[in-house]
């Protein structure tokens, strides 16, 4: 059970707003979505005014920012802008969604074309540089959204000046994508690894059947195509994603690809791979178990359709993608395509991601070698630092609270705007974890908030280490004056903390349809071999 | 699917794919009560300026699906509540069939 938020949207243009209503059905599994649709062209009035909106859509086409070609004033005139959405963000809550100039420049001189595109691209700088620097901002590329699908049949001239609409409904399908995507990326989460298939995948061929030597993974068609699937996913990699592989080959021949032929992909770039005769589903769920993931948070791509609905049928929450290599077109834009590894940005955790799995993989060896649990636990040197209202964790503590779904008490979601009126109403508390094998970054949240623990959550990277039990402890220790409440909220998703209360030293007041309510009596006993640090 | 060329079958056509558009639109905007207008009945004092465009639009596109090229129906009569062929449907569909005949 997942309730679904509510979510208002706000719409104000210089266009008629309206078709883009249909941006609430395409978010109707993430969010209960309401819209307005604000009056036309008073971009400064709703910018300034009072209107109050979870996400504030401004969509300007090009006569915001000049009349017939972009020029110097373009840039003044988006400059301007950034001025009223900084001004905005200043005193409303709210993400505001921009997009980018959607217009061709022509010009019958070549070097007034020539300043033309700078221009125009200077307007679409300032508006980058805003959403850089401000995580409440979004910019939907429009120009290059109705670019695919071609200018010609995006725009209606006509009806731009006769009725301040100018895009065909094939563009306001486009554009209302292209939203709906940008507003997802900061509701829901991310999956996180992408597991692929070896042969006629990563190259061309069977490397058991066909040999290491002539496989087709090159620069020449078409193994030019399994070469530019591995770029990819380096460039995914590079994104915050973490990359597996599963094979049915003996894992000598698997490697040794890797060692003999020269690929962009090297094996030092999957995190985990599992190359035997086993089937892919059993692989794949032991590679969820080593890395200590759900499998919601795998993406399969396979060639083979036998495989992909294997792997569908029995484990229905890994998203599983074809990769036709007959069909160039679409397999190179497959994982480009795929919206649930869309994201509004990467956090260093995302980034050093790769790391931190490879060093649970070594933790997981050490554990193995170890004569007892508390040994191995003791020999971790574990160190929990925990930082409370900071907001330059804001970022990373908003995002692991709309991520994890596992180890989470209420499984409340919040805005980054929620979580800064939490720090300044009660406490958040950040949990960084570092050990012998490396910092684990910010694993733990926590929300107090008028003597309630509204949220508790732990990544599942840091579980079986019984640091869930100390960080609690030391909350307890902060905010229990006079008293401490909490709650448990059962999902489909939390049942592993269903006793964790009961088993950390808080009582059992009253239940009901929403879950249980606990209030603290002794809390959780003292982890020795975990040291907290308060930052 | 081969384009209509004969002037009466392009005109069933446009009629087709404006009656669709309007019956489409009329589920899009949670007005059922639309779908119960009649031809004689007035649509322009039922819809705001915003849902014409959107009719306006829509109808363009399904006439362009149908029909293989774009037609604009875009007129400054649309929007005038005096001369506006929503005024009575059934103008709004020989309107529609007009502009699609007059290419």
């Amino acid at each position: 059970m997942t309730t679904a938020r509510a979510l208002s949207i706000g719409f104000v243009g210089n266009v008629v707003t309206n078709p883009f209503g249909k941006v609430s059905g395409r978010l109707a599994d993430l969010a209960d979505v309401s819209f307005e649709h604000l009056p036309i062209g008073q971009i400064e009035q709703v910018l300034t005014g009072p209107a109050a909106a979870d996400v504030l859509i401004v969509h300007l086409d090009h006569r915001w920012y000049f009349d017939v070609a972009p020029d110097k004033g373009a840039a003044a005139r988006a400059r301007g802008l950034a001025e009223l959405v900084l001004a905005r963000l200043a005193q409303a809550p709210g993400t505001i969604i921009l997009n980018t100039v959607p217009f061709v420049p022509v010009s019958s001189v070549e070097s007034d074309l020539h300043d033309q595109l700078e221009a125009l691209a200077r307007v679409n700088a300032v508006l980058f540089g805003l959403a850089r620097s401000h995580e409440r901002v979004s910019v939907i590329d429009a120009a290059g959204a109705l670019a695919l699908l071609g200018f010609a049949n995006a725009f209606r001239e006509r009806n731009r000046y006769m009725y301040q609409m100018p895009y065909a409904p094939a563009a306001v399908d486009v554009l209302v994508e292209r939203y709906a995507d940008a507003i997802a990326a900061r509701l829901r989460a991310r999956r996180k690894v992408v597991v692929v298939d070896a042969d006629n995948t990563l190259w061309g061929g069977i490397v058991g059947e066909d040999g290491v030597e002539n496989l087709e993974v090159d620069n020449d068609y078409p193994g030019i195509v399994h070469t530019q699937l591995q770029r990819q996913l380096l460039r995914l990699k590079s994104l915050g994603i973490l990359l597996c592989a599963v094979t049915k080959n003996n894992e000598e021949d698997f490697c040794s690809v890797f060692e003999q032929r020269a690929m962009p992909l090297r094996l030092d770039d999957l995190v985990a791979y599992r190359s035997n005769w086993s089937e892919k589903s059993e692989n794949i769920r032991e590679l969820a178990e080593t890395l200590n993931l759900g499998l919601d948070s795998f993406i399969f791509i396979d060639d083979n359709p036998f495989e992909i609905e294997e792997v569908r049928a029995r484990l229905p929450s890994v998203e599983c993608h074809l990769f036709d290599r007959t069909r160039p077109e679409q397999a190179l834009s497959l994982l480009d395509g795929i919206a649930s590894l869309r994201a509004r940005n990467v956090t260093v955790e995302d980034l050093a991601k790769t790391e931190l799995y490879r060093g649970e993989a070594q933790r997981q060896e050490l554990q193995r070698s170890a004569a007892s649990m508390d040994e191995y636990l003791a020999s971790l040197d574990i160190r929990v630092h925990m930082a409370r209202n900071n907001p330059g964790s804001l970022r990373r503590v908003t995002q692991l609270i709309n991520k994890t779904n596992q180890f989470n008490l209420t499984t409340r979601r919040y805005t980054e705007d929620e979580v800064a009126t939490a720090m300044r109403e009660g406490s958040v508390y950040a949990a960084r974890v570092a050990d012998r094998f490396g910092d684990m970054g910010i694993v733990g949240v926590a929300v107090v908030r008028g003597g309630a623990l509204e949220t508790f959550l732990m990544s599942c990277r840091a579980l079986g280490r019984r640091i869930e039990s100390q960080v609690l402890r030391y909350i307890c220790q902060q905010e229990a004056d006079p008293e401490l409440r909490a709650h448990y909220r059962p999902t489909p998703k939390n049942r592993m903390v269903e006793t964790f209360l009961d088993d950390n030293g808080f009582a059992l007041v009253g239940s009901g349809p929403e879950g249980r309510d606990y209030r603290l009596t002794r809390g959780p006993d003292d982890t020795a071999y975990i040291h907290i640090i308060a930052d | 699917m081969t384009p209509p060329t004969s002037t009466s079958s392009r005109t069933e056509s446009a009629v087709a794919a404006a009656r669709a558009t309007l019956d489409r639109l009329v589920d899009t905007w949670g007005r059922p009560e639309l779908g119960a207008l009649g031809p004689e009945d007035n649509l322009f004092e039922k819809i705001d300026s915003f849902a014409v465009v959107e009719l306006l639009l829509e109808t363009e596109s399904e006439i362009e699906k149908a029909l293989g090229r774009y037609i604009p129906l875009a007129d400054e009569s649309i929007l005038d509540s005096t001369r506006s062929p929503l005024l009575r449907i059934q103008n709004w569909f020989e309107y529609v069939a007009e502009a699609v005949n007059r290419g």
